[in-house]
């Protein structure tokens, strides 16, 4: 990479990292090592494909999409090898309705990877089931059927620990 | 259209994700263009390899340091995190003028913490015909304790001291020191330049004209160190440690290379390994490394820490107690440090390394108190002896654990 190229990578990158932490924090279910491994992740990969990714007509989508990726094929590799959480995560804020985030980030945790990006794609990051079909590499009706399953999960996971939720 | 449902589970999701902050943005950054470089050398050195083209890269020059496009040595395997001794030690003779290197010694952050943040700290004496010298090299990310402050304030400021700006690379700073200071600063001549990159990385070297590394007691040996200010500066610039500060690891890696699994499986074999009537209880997982209380023997519980460091070493001779090293059957070493705390804390614990072949070292500290800040001895020596130590530290179970 270029000097000039790396410098705007930086500055992209030290632009997208909080937002690329959040919403890695949702996919690993409030735990914030893995979190930072899956930004530092992404902003490897992004380093490597800057000029591909600089192109992009939304390189923030660009980023977030290599993060949900690095995620999915994380959980792939971890998958046979993973011990359940034996604790809650602890890295959230007691500031506002902490009760609720653990609770949510638990009930994330019991969801399959997939339906968890599912939910963070649509939900969190307001992409559209094409925007997240082409991130997952799922059809459009696949990311609504995902979708339509994750949040009947999150409902029934959730279950009456959070009745302003299951209620609605 | 969405429901009150998935607008609830929406909002909920929006709170959460913004309760997140990233404890250092910077460093996360700066981790990720370091994996992106390794990630690039590693695909251009499979690149290379695979045109059978191997035999070229000896032949190209590496470009400088401030030059932007940022090339590593060409290799086919992907090296564990963080530079290796030998590798900071190459650079780091590299740089000096040809002489005999003796006394060369070297540490780097085993299990870093919060408060230390990863740091090399290498020191050698070398005689280049016109008399003995010392240097000492520290690499760290800011803030690390090996560096003595930044700016004019890696020496003591009694001589004259300028700070530049290198465009796109840092500040440099050059030091000189030449009145010695206190009981310890008995050297005529203390020279030091320091080099402060724009991503957070510190390169520090000091040079004297004494017999004993900077920092040692020593008298003068020879009139001036051997590197001028402007070499010493441009030592800091050479391209040598491009691959070094490129694998130079960040805070956040190690720490999550520390993973509760792997810590848990650690603590597995520990138990495993424990000798019989030994027994072990209330295992506390902290950030890096794993506690529990052993019984045995007489008196009451003894603490065991164990951690399992990703990256670092120590140099036995550089440990301020009583220590003795050792190889492993089948080539692993070892290192046992017995000794008193000097501040009286702790009273007496064992300290273990093993570093085997594959790169893959196990931490123990053991104490003869049931907490590591208690402040008198719950039994007369620790649950294990020295030698059940050794025993433990050697078995080829520990090479079962999963790979950072």
């Amino acid at each position: 990479m270029r000097s000039v190229d790396e410098g705007e990578y930086l500055e992209f990158a030290a632009r997208r990292a909080a937002a690329l932490y959040r919403s890695a924090c949702l996919l690993s279910g409030g735990d914030t090592h893995l979190a930072e491994d899956l930004v530092q992740e992404t902003l490897g990969r992004m380093y490597v494909h800057w000029h591909k990714a600089a192109a992009a007509d939304n390189p923030a989508g660009y980023a977030h999409t290599v993060l949900v990726r690095a995620f999915l094929s994380h959980r792939r590799k971890r998958s046979s090898t993973e011990t359940p959480r034996e604790e809650l995560p602890d890295a959230v804020t007691a500031e506002g309705d902490a009760t609720v985030r653990i609770v949510l980030l638990d009930a994330l945790g019991q969801l399959t990877p997939r339906d968890r990006a599912v939910l963070v794609l649509r939900y969190w990051e307001d992409r559209s089931v094409e925007e997240t079909a082409q991130a997952l590499r799922l059809s459009p009706g696949a990311v609504r059927t995902r979708c339509s399953r994750a949040l009947e999960r999150l409902r029934g996971v959730l279950g009456d620990s959070l009745p302003e939720l299951s209620r609605l | 259209m969405s429901s009150p449902y998935q607008d609830r589970v929406a909002q909920v999701l929006r709170e959460t994700a913004e309760s997140f902050s990233p404890d250092d943005v910077t460093a996360l950054v700066q981790a990720g263009a370091v994996r992106g470089r390794r990630r690039q050398r590693r695909r251009r050195a499979a690149a290379v390899t695979g045109a059978g083209a191997l035999v070229l890269a000896g032949t190209t020059a590496l470009p400088g340091l401030i030059d932007g496009e940022r090339h590593g040595q060409a290799t086919t395997h992907s090296a564990p995190i963080g530079p290796t001794r030998a590798q900071v030690l190459a650079a780091f003779e590299h740089i000096l003028p040809r002489g005999t290197v003796s006394q060369v010694r070297s540490t780097a952050s085993l299990t870093p913490t919060t408060d230390t943040p990863p740091f090399v700290l290498s020191s050698l004496i070398l005689d280049d015909g016109s008399g003995q010298a010392g240097f000492t090299l520290a690499i760290a990310w800011v803030g690390a304790p090996a560096t003595r402050g930044s700016g004019c304030a890696i020496l003591p400021p009694d001589g004259p001291c300028t700070v530049s700006g290198i465009p796109g690379l840092g500040t440099l700073t050059l030091v000189q020191d030449s009145s010695g200071h206190d009981d310890h600063w008995v050297t005529s001549k203390l020279w030091g330049a320091q080099l402060q990159l724009a991503n957070g990385e510190q390169l520090t070297l000091t040079e004297n004209n004494g017999s004993a590394a900077p920092g040692a007691f020593s008298g003068p040996t020879r009139n001036d160190p051997p590197l001028s200010m402007a070499a010493l500066g441009q030592a800091l610039k050479d391209p040598v440690w491009r691959p070094v500060l490129a694998e130079f690891p960040t805070q956040a890696e190690l720490r999550q290379a520390q993973s509760p699994a792997r810590l848990r499986a650690g603590l597995t074999v520990l138990n495993r390994l424990l000798p019989k009537g030994v027994t072990a209880s209330d295992p506390t997982f902290t950030d890096g490394n794993v506690q529990e209380l052993l019984s045995g023997g007489s008196g009451g519980p003894g603490l065991i820490d164990l951690r399992l460091p990703v990256w670092g070493w120590t140099d036995g001779e550089t440990w301020p107690m009583v220590g003795s090293k050792g190889t492993f059957k089948g080539g692993q070493d070892y290192l046992v440090r017995m000794g008193a705390s000097t501040s009286n804390i702790r009273e007496y614990y064992y300290d273990i390394d093993g570093s085997w072949t594959s790169g893959r070292q196990v931490e123990i500290t053991e104490y003869d108190t049931r907490s590591a800040t208690a402040k008198a001895p719950d039994r007369t020596d620790p649950v294990l002896t020295p030698a059940e130590l050794r025993t433990v530290i050697a078995s080829p179970l520990w090479e079962t654990l999963p790979n950072p």
